[in-house]
């Protein structure tokens, strides 16, 4: 799964998964059926799931598994110059460009280049983070950095919530959805505090969740 | 301004200044008390809050006589108080809109 040659690396997300994609069929021809000999149980199915974009994949074998990681790569960026999904949705980078350049795209176009409708975008309502901010970086401000710990400790309990579901107990899938509302209201509150001593900025959460957990630990 | 709005707000709803700017809504509230009352009363009721001193003890009493308790600035800071808690702006009383009101019917 690791590009052949050390000093490449994926271009994208896209590409990872499309290794993943390539790896699983190779695995798929040398095992046949019984490649797949976990239990369903685990699984997570529709009933797990609910809004939002796509929809959920059981995965019971090769062809449910490469649908699965089509919609993953669909949904994330793209791949191979493609902006579009199977099922025509934008993918969420290009989503994300349309916002940055003002301009919706149209089927058809080319990516960095859509010719779709202009719109106004208030970036005075964005809130002016500071990039890849780190705990660190609040030393010297007490409430900062106790709400920095804060969310870096939810964040850590999410993704444990997240890997319990993936691993064997889907129904923690249904927790971890109010606790993404808690994430959001985690990060709000430090994105829109002023950082003192900088040029106009706000604190940003840092996602630092190996501190998180090291800090649990002692 | 903005600070003081938030430092009264702070201190009248046992809140950090910290939490209410987290709120994303001190902007929206600072615009809609104005909306309601007016520039006037605003900076008269942030001007009296400004002028009270600094600690224990004496400032909570200050608190009380000079704001709470005055006929044109009480009702509008206990109004703030719910406006934070309840994100709701209640009519203000009769007595308060009939001699104050920004908008006043004449």
């Amino acid at each position: 799964m690791t590009p052949e040659r050390n000093d490449e690396e994926y271009y994208s997300i896209g590409e990872f998964y499309d290794e993943l994609r390539r790896g699983f069929s190779y695995l798929a021809e040398k095992h046949g059926d019984s490649l797949m000999c976990g239990d369903p149980k685990r699984q997570i199915g529709p009933e797990y799931y609910y809004s939002g974009g796509g929809d959920i994949h059981v995965v019971k074998d090769v062809h449910t598994a490469n649908a699965a990681l089509e919609l993953i790569i669909g949904q994330g960026e793209g791949i191979g110059g493609g902006i579009y999904d199977k099922a025509k949705e934008l993918s969420h980078y290009y989503r994300f460009e349309q916002i940055l350049k003002g301009q919706y795209y149209m089927p058809g176009d080319k990516p960095h280049e859509p010719t779709g409708r202009r719109f106004e975008v208030d970036w005075n309502a964005a809130l002016p983070i500071k990039s890849n901010a780190r705990v660190s970086d609040y030393d010297a401000v007490p409430e900062l950095k106790s709400a920095a710990v804060d969310f870096n400790q939810d964040y850590a309990r999410f993704l444990g919530l997240l890997t319990a579901a993936y691993d064997g107990q889907p129904q923690k899938l249904l927790d971890a959805v109010p606790e993404m509302f808690r994430l959001r209201d985690g990060m709000l509150l430090l994105m829109r505090n002023p950082l003192p001593g900088s040029q106009n900025e706000n604190a940003a959460p840092t996602f630092e969740v190996a501190l998180a957990a090291e800090r649990r630990e002692t | 301004m903005r600070d003081t709005f938030l430092a009264l707000s702070a201190e009248i709803t046992a809140f950090k200044v910290f939490e209410l700017e987290g709120t994303g809504l001190t902007d929206a509230y600072l615009q809609a008390v104005e909306g309601v009352v007016g520039r006037e009363s605003v900076n008269l009721l942030l001007d009296k809050y400004r002028e009270i001193p600094d600690g224990e003890p004496g400032r909570r009493d200050s608190l009380r006589r000079v704001i709470f308790g005055d006929q044109r600035l009480g009702p509008i800071a206990r109004n703030l108080v719910k406006l934070w808690y309840l994100g709701i702006w209640y009519q203000l009383p009769r007595e308060w809109r009939d001699a104050y009101g920004a908008r006043r019917r004449t």
